[in-house]
């Protein structure tokens, strides 16, 4: 798997030092080269920690992180902070979630950027100018003297992204980069990311909530629930023939445009917090084609492209949705 | 015909802003902008539209939590003015707000029993009368009778927002006004709300002004829906005309930007941002990300028109077909 950006192998987190408590689980996944990666969930099911985990901008020493997250064939976790620094914002970038937060109030746009590019300050201006530029930005000038509540939010997240850009990263990693933006900028957002990351062939790890924006934007997803990668594959396979039931269950809830509040359905019960995760099968007490052998650790079922963590395989499970009548 | 629970004409929310070193006011914004619309007993109006369009604004305003700074407001077919305490204490025991995030919303230190007391106390009700009351409540929302001695860090999120739900419906009030009520609730738990407040519409004929930025949920739960953007509506009239045909180019680039399941359909993109420019102030505010602006549109007064029983601020609408 040398051709991989990004490789994710038996990822746990756990959180506290005396009595720790695993927050994820064994979680793997890897990323290609300029492909563009979902992980996605509810609130509390882990996807931010594991993205935070891989540039290890989690508490220390509360947060313990085993397994490997390989990235140029070196292992992030062992590797010393100074050289863990010199990765951080260069080859691995990040997008926030609430890009009013994620700019410094008191310094102007163009400090900002400029900062970006310490390092290597040939002609850097013109450099930024390019990509804003291209973010959409025309108002180059005004931008790069502008503080950050002089801008709306989404022109800041366009900031953000040409911040996240201008190193030429191998990997930039989107915490949900438009849950705080309105719905027509967040097409606009998401496209321009799109394109942007096409562009430069970077791959990007996109961490959201929203079904829809996996499955107009990602070339492969992976979906979580309770600290554990469920199901993974490639979009349209993972959302026109779902394996786990939970993958099933989200895709059900999400409302399509019919009349009635009958026409969404809802998964019964809540998410699990951290401290009532259990061994066997998590997503088992909501499932609704639950049986007792489901009562062990999850066997992975389906091919090698598209999986799923379930005891059930897909036969079983379209069996007994047949016997048994839909959820509500 | 349902009776009218609540009609509102030409209503107008204005901030003041102030400045200088008296910090005297300034100049007013116009957050809500000559709204009229009526609600009815039992039914299901949505206010939808981006951040700033003034859809809380609205909701606050009929609490009194707002500058209600003009228009009128009838209650019930009663003229009430919203800027007396005494017509405020009416208003504000039969309409009741819920709000977005149950985690902010309810006393962390207060047990659920006291959370639920707090309204009827204010109402002088006795004790007994008041525990008959909470627990009929607390069926209604299906939550156990041993919730009461609990605190809200002890539920989830789809539980904290059935006890505000609760906290709403514990003085029976005609009308709820919902503000993004499941924005912060996760996918799978969404339903379980909707469909509870589907089922106390039903069950005891509350109306409900359903506050949302999320199209595809108010397609759901609503019977009419009005779309404002900067502080007017754009459209108005039933669900299945202004979201199935829209005839003003807001609606549609709204419903066309939500990204759906179908990456044959992907997300179109509405150029620009919500932004006022008081250049338009008396034409389309729309006008400037329009993509069928004309100089008509910039030049002259848009007023609400109606037709095919919808109302529409659009010289040009659309035809039906999407």
């Amino acid at each position: 798997m040398n051709d991989c950006v990004l490789s994710v192998r038996d990822s746990s987190v756990s959180f506290g030092l005396k009595n720790p408590l695993a927050v994820t689980d064994r979680v793997s996944f890897s990323i290609k080269p300029g492909e563009f990666f979902a992980l996605v969930g509810e609130s509390g099911c882990g996807k931010s920690v594991t993205a935070m985990s891989i540039l290890r901008l989690l508490p220390v020493p509360s947060a313990k992180i085993t397994g490997e997250v390989l990235f140029e064939n070196k292992n992030l976790l062992t590797l010393a902070l100074s050289e863990m620094q010199k990765i951080r914002g260069t080859s691995i970038t990040t997008i926030f979630q609430e890009p009013m937060q994620a700019l410094n109030p008191v310094l102007t746009i163009g400090k900002q950027l400029l900062e970006v590019l310490r390092k290597d300050k040939n002609n850097r201006e013109n450099r930024i100018k390019k990509y804003l530029h291209l973010a959409g930005l025309s108002d180059v000038e005004r931008v790069m003297n502008a503080y950050p509540h002089e801008l709306s939010g989404g022109m800041l997240q366009r900031v953000c992204i040409v911040m996240a850009l201008l190193n030429k990263p191998r990997l930039i990693i989107a915490d949900e980069p438009t849950t705080a933006l309105d719905v027509t900028v967040q097409a606009q957002i998401m496209d321009l990311l799109k394109k942007m990351a096409l562009e430069t062939h970077t791959a990007v790890l996109l961490i959201t909530h929203n079904m829809g924006l996996v499955a107009q934007y990602a070339n492969s997803v992976a979906v979580m629930y309770a600290g554990r990668i469920v199901e993974m594959g490639p979009v349209k396979k993972v959302i026109n023939s779902p394996l786990h039931p939970y993958t099933q269950g989200l895709l059900a809830a999400i409302p399509r445009g019919e009349r009635g509040v009958q026409s969404i359905q809802s998964i019964p019960g809540n998410v699990p917090a951290p401290k009532d995760f259990i061994d066997t099968c998590r997503f088992s007490p909501r499932c609704a084609y639950y049986e007792k052998k489901c009562d062990i650790y999850p066997p992975k079922q389906g091919d090698q492209e598209h999986y799923a963590f379930c005891v059930k395989d897909k036969l079983e499970i379209q069996n007994a949705k047949q016997k048994t009548p839909p959820l509500n | 015909m349902p009776t009218e629970a609540l009609k509102l004409s030409q209503a107008t929310v204005r901030y003041p802003i102030r400045g200088g070193v008296l910090d005297k006011t300034q100049d007013f914004f116009t957050a809500v902008d000559g709204v009229s619309f009526s609600l009815h007993q039992g039914e299901v109006l949505a206010l939808v539209g981006e951040s700033g369009c003034g859809k809380s604004s609205l909701a606050k305003a009929i609490l009194g939590l707002a500058p209600w700074s003009l228009g009128d407001f009838s209650f019930f077919g009663k003229p009430m003015n919203l800027n007396s305490k005494k017509d405020l204490k009416k208003v504000r025991e039969k309409v009741q707000l819920i709000f977005q995030d149950p985690y902010s919303s309810l006393n962390p230190r207060q047990s659920i029993l006291e959370i639920l007391m707090h309204p009827l106390v204010a109402r002088s009700y006795n004790k007994v009368e008041a525990l008959e009351k909470i627990k009929n409540t607390l069926h209604l929302v299906g939550l156990n009778q041993d919730s009461l001695n609990r605190f809200p860090h002890e539920f989830s999120g789809g539980q904290r927002q059935r006890i505000a739900i609760a906290r709403a419906l514990v003085l029976s009030p005609s009308i709820l006004l919902c503000d993004e009520v499941t924005s912060a609730l996760d996918v799978s738990v969404q339903a379980q709300v909707l469909q509870l407040l589907d089922e106390i519409r039903n069950k005891t004929g509350v109306a409900l002004l359903f506050i949302s930025h999320d199209m595809q949920v108010v397609k759901a739960i609503s019977d009419r829906v009005a779309v404002m953007y900067l502080g007017k509506i754009m459209e108005m009239g039933s669900v299945d005309t202004v979201l199935h045909h829209p005839k003003h180019p807001y609606t549609k680039a709204l419903l066309e930007s939500i990204p759906g399941l179908d990456p044959n359909f992907p997300p179109k993109i509405l150029e620009g941002e919500t932004h006022f420019n008081s250049k338009h102030k008396d034409s389309c505010l729309f006008a400037p990300r329009c993509v069928y602006c004309r100089s008509e549109c910039v030049s002259q007064s848009i007023p609400l028109q109606s037709a095919d029983g919808v109302q529409f601020r659009c010289l040009f609408p659309l035809e039906r077909s999407l």
